[in-house]
């Protein structure tokens, strides 16, 4: 067994979370605002058109967490530029490390940025008539949606894959908490499309929202019961740590769980409990906290398992 | 693995425990105590062994541990079985070293003598390769928020100089050498031991052919045989009891071995996640509901 209780804790904790967590529901935003675009009509403009503008402040807030978490912030180039003392690396400027999802990664969040930034000013051009040059080039253009789409999965994988590619309990006794991840960071997304339809009384993309909030949160309960087998499959205590202690237990099981998977079951598989937008906007706000507890649940289960 | 790389071979069969490697360690390479104000309120030890430090850290990077085996029932007075083992542990300079494989900086690197060393002036104290490592060795450092481990006094190495523990170790408990060589006198070793009724020894770290059973403590009786451990330890072990006895990992693993299986899942995941919510957006113009415009 790979796992051993031996390996010390990289003190991942709530900066992470957090920043990770945003970098998650901007990814899945903007992922949502793709599928509007490749699949959805002319209804869902609206809804589309403020989801783009969500995405890039975002990706403005994670790096901030993620620099102030390191030990030597000031240097946080070196994930990207090649230290002149990282000799062994060879001539390049740039530093990729292919065995690293941190290294990997690093370029993933920040070109994933960059195309949030465009949709950002896209969305302002529709929204607000600002005359933003070259971005109305790109309007239609499916190649570079399915760019961006493909950048925001894998932004919403990374967290995931990150603490996968680790010997500590939890997170390495299984391979998959990338896909977890991946589909809590798109329900997420879905969460937050959500609040806007409610917000912006768009009923009809409401209607396909609720659909998709309501598969997405199937999805991830799959995924989750059958990552729950592996850890139980593993047999190394990791399950009793992510489901039965207090430090993690109760935002796995009410969070994760209870808000961000059974609350959109429950409510999309019976319509008569959601009228009105106003719930919808109420159910997204709820899937949001949970996906939150559902991060936390997992960053700090290495935690939890260490202490038993 | 390396041309000619250097390691050590720690045979735990004449550790006496005296803790003078680890008193080295700490001089040669100016290691502060790891909890400075436990000195002052007297709680820096551990207080209910000889094992003062109780675990390597960024701070010590080398560390005696001390296995305290008194028989099934340490209240009763036979205590025919007692024995401690002692075993001077450092990081083992993997072949196959996770912290470097995972580090996105390059700050961890292999050096030309195959130990893995640390560039403190390019780490950036992410922490990424203190989960990698299976054996708990490297540890960040909260006073520089850089990472610490041994990196087998490659500044003596440098001068074709021994690593002070090594020098320091009076049973000659360390050796310092070709890892080639040391893996020919620690077989050597276990076959002496086996010969002399020592039939427990076994190396850790390399496959060298032995096996034997271990002749005394809890696992009496149990087989033991030599184990490789992430494709060969430049630092390697003579052990007398089960590797978990000395907390020591039986198998561990890269944890790269996740990479690709995990992105894949992730990938085919996120496939199924997509045509889902297209599904979502189509099946209601399918319906029939028309747009507005």
């Amino acid at each position: 067994m790979p796992i051993t209780p031996y390996v010390l804790q990289p003190e991942w904790e709530w900066p992470i979370t957090i920043a990770l967590f945003i970098a998650g529901v901007a990814a899945g935003t903007y992922s949502v605002m793709g599928l509007m675009h490749f699949a959805g009509d002319a209804r869902d403009r609206v809804v589309a058109d403020r989801l783009g503008l969500i995405p890039f402040p975002l990706m403005l807030i994670v790096p901030i967490l993620l620099i102030i978490d390191l030990g030597q912030p000031e240097r946080f180039l070196n994930l990207i530029f090649r230290s002149p003392g990282a000799v062994e690396r060879g001539p390049s400027p740039f530093m990729l490390n292919t065995n690293s999802p941190m290294s990997s990664g690093g370029y993933v969040i920040t070109i994933f940025a960059g195309f949030a930034l465009i949709a950002f000013l896209d969305s302002l051009r529709r929204t607000r008539g600002w005359n933003v040059p070259l971005v109305g080039m790109l309007e239609g253009n499916k190649v570079w949606l399915a760019i961006g789409e493909l950048l925001a999965i894998t932004t919403s994988a990374y967290s995931g894959v990150l603490i996968n590619v680790t010997n500590q309990g939890v997170w390495g006794d299984t391979f998959l908490m990338g896909a977890l991840f991946v589909a809590f960071s798109e329900l997420s997304g879905m969460a937050v499309a959500a609040i806007v339809a409610g917000r912006a009384k768009a009923l009809e993309t409401a209607l396909a929202v609720r659909t998709g909030l309501f598969w997405f949160a199937a999805i991830s309960a799959v995924l989750l019961v059958l990552f729950l087998a592996g850890l139980a499959a593993a047999n190394d205590g990791s399950l009793a740590a992510l489901t039965l202690s207090m430090l993690v237990g109760p935002a796995f099981w009410i969070g994760a769980v209870g808000l961000a998977i059974l609350v959109p079951l429950v409510v999309v598989g019976r319509p008569r409990m959601m009228p009105g937008p106003e719930r919808l906007t109420l159910i997204g706000a709820l899937v949001l906290v949970g996906v939150l507890a559902f991060r936390y649940a997992m960053f700090f289960s290495a935690i939890a398992y260490a202490a038993s | 693995m390396t041309a000619n790389a250097k390691g050590m071979f720690v045979d735990t069969s004449i550790c006496t425990g005296c803790k003078a490697c680890q008193v080295a360690c700490k001089q040669w390479n100016e290691l502060p105590m790891e909890n400075e104000a436990a000195v002052r309120n007297h709680t820096a030890f551990t207080g209910d062994s000889y094992d003062n430090t109780g675990h390597l850290s960024a701070t010590n990077w080398r560390h005696v541990k001390f296995i305290e085996q008194i028989g099934p029932d340490p209240k009763t007075a036979d205590r025919s079985d007692a024995r401690w083992l002692m075993m001077s542990d450092s990081c083992k300079h993997c072949e196959q070293a996770g912290c470097l494989e995972v580090c996105p900086t390059g700050a961890l690197y292999r050096t030309q003598f195959g130990s893995v060393d640390i560039h403190q002036d390019v780490c950036i104290g992410c922490r990424y390769c203190v989960g990698a490592c299976p054996f708990g060795v490297i540890e960040h450092n909260k006073s520089t928020g850089r990472v610490n481990k041994c990196i087998l006094c490659q500044d003596r190495l440098e001068q074709s100089d021994t690593t002070a523990c090594a020098k320091a170790c009076p049973t000659s408990s360390i050796t310092f050498g070709n890892v080639d060589d040391l893996k020919k006198m620690a077989s050597d070793r276990v076959k002496s031991l086996h010969a002399a009724g020592q039939s427990s020894a076994y190396v850790y770290g390399w496959d060298l052919g032995n096996s034997g059973s271990i002749n005394a403590g809890p696992n009496k009786g149990a087989a033991v045989r030599d184990v490789e451990v992430l494709g060969g330890l430049n630092v390697f072990y003579l052990l007398l009891d089960k590797p978990e006895v000395y907390k020591l990992p039986t198998s561990p693993g890269l944890p790269q071995r996740n990479f690709a299986p995990s992105a894949g899942v992730a990938l085919i995941s996120a496939a199924v996640l997509g045509v889902t919510g297209l599904a979502a957006f189509r099946r209601r113009r399918i319906a029939g509901m028309p747009a507005a415009e």
